[in-house]
């Protein structure tokens, strides 16, 4: 393999992983944050149905 | 989408096949013209889903509030895009780099695609900044109506003005064909259903916001706050 055939490789892999990376980060920050806010709204819930057993 | 969702995988493995192995490369490019079938995917999902934003935004701004639906998919819509906007410049420059000797040059289609980038950015920036989701809805909708002549002159700006980037649709037709066709159909619609399942999950994720809003707002008047 020439030096150009390894360049032109490399190439190929950081455009297909910076494409990969951006989209698993953005997945990753919708799950986090859909599960944060799914926690959040039983935790209310959970405070609510306390108060109104009080 | 459920189902939209479990359709995603096999289409990404087969369009990475094709792309990475089934094609043949092409003698001046060599192994780099194999990143146009990404960079192509992303770029074509980048314009639809920011034209999806254009029409989403018009019906919620002609629904005035009716449909509160619409501003969310509106929202999503644009955050997809941005986000394949982004995914199209990092793996363009890196083409360029091999194709041209350089990551940037002010090209017609790369100068228009940056000011895309910046111009949907600001859409973002616009909603978080309005905390009134009546003002939002509209003031977001009226900017994304303005912003959207941005997204025709990125795919015309090839043809009106002198550039370099290569064309793949010409008045005599497509310029590839055959197998390198095949692959980037395969490839355009696994990204485009990745980005349907991507909007799905921040429409969802918005949803449950605003439920946790409408109920923390609604126990604070119970509660004499």
């Amino acid at each position: 393999m020439t030096n150009v055939e390894r360049q032109f490789l490399e190439f190929v892999f950081l455009a297909y992983a910076a494409v990969f990376i951006l989209i698993f980060l953005f997945v990753t920050y919708v799950w986090r944050r859909t599960r944060s806010l799914e926690r959040d709204l039983a935790a209310l819930r959970d405070e609510e149905a306390a108060e109104g057993e009080s | 989408m459920r189902y939209v969702r479990w359709l995603s995988l096999p289409l990404w493995l087969a369009g990475l096949y094709l792309a990475l192995l089934w094609v043949p490369d092409i003698r001046a490019l060599g192994v780099s013209y194999r990143i146009f079938y990404i960079h192509l995917g992303v770029a074509w999902t980048a314009l639809l889903a920011l034209t999806g934003n254009f029409a989403l935004s018009l019906a919620a701004l002609l629904s005035k509030g009716r449909q509160p639906a619409l501003d969310r998919f509106a929202q999503a819509s644009a955050e997809v895009g941005l986000l394949m906007t982004t995914a199209t410049l990092a793996s363009g420059m890196l083409w360029a780099r091999v194709a041209w000797g350089a990551y940037w040059t002010w090209d017609p289609r790369l100068t228009t695609t940056a000011i895309m980038w910046f111009l949907y950015a600001g859409y973002l920036l616009l909603r978080q900044a309005i905390d009134d989701s009546g003002r939002r809805r509209v003031y977001s909708a009226v900017y994304a109506l303005i912003v959207f002549i941005d997204v025709p002159i990125v795919y015309l700006s090839v043809r009106w003005w002198q550039s370099i980037h290569p064309v793949v649709f010409t008045e005599s037709g497509m310029t590839i064909t055959g197998q390198m066709l095949f692959a980037v159909i395969v490839f355009f619609f696994a990204t485009l259903v990745l980005a349907l399942d991507l909007i799905s999950l921040r429409v969802t994720q918005e949803g449950l916001r605003q439920a946790l809003d409408e109920r923390r707002a609604e126990r604070f008047e119970r509660l004499g706050y």
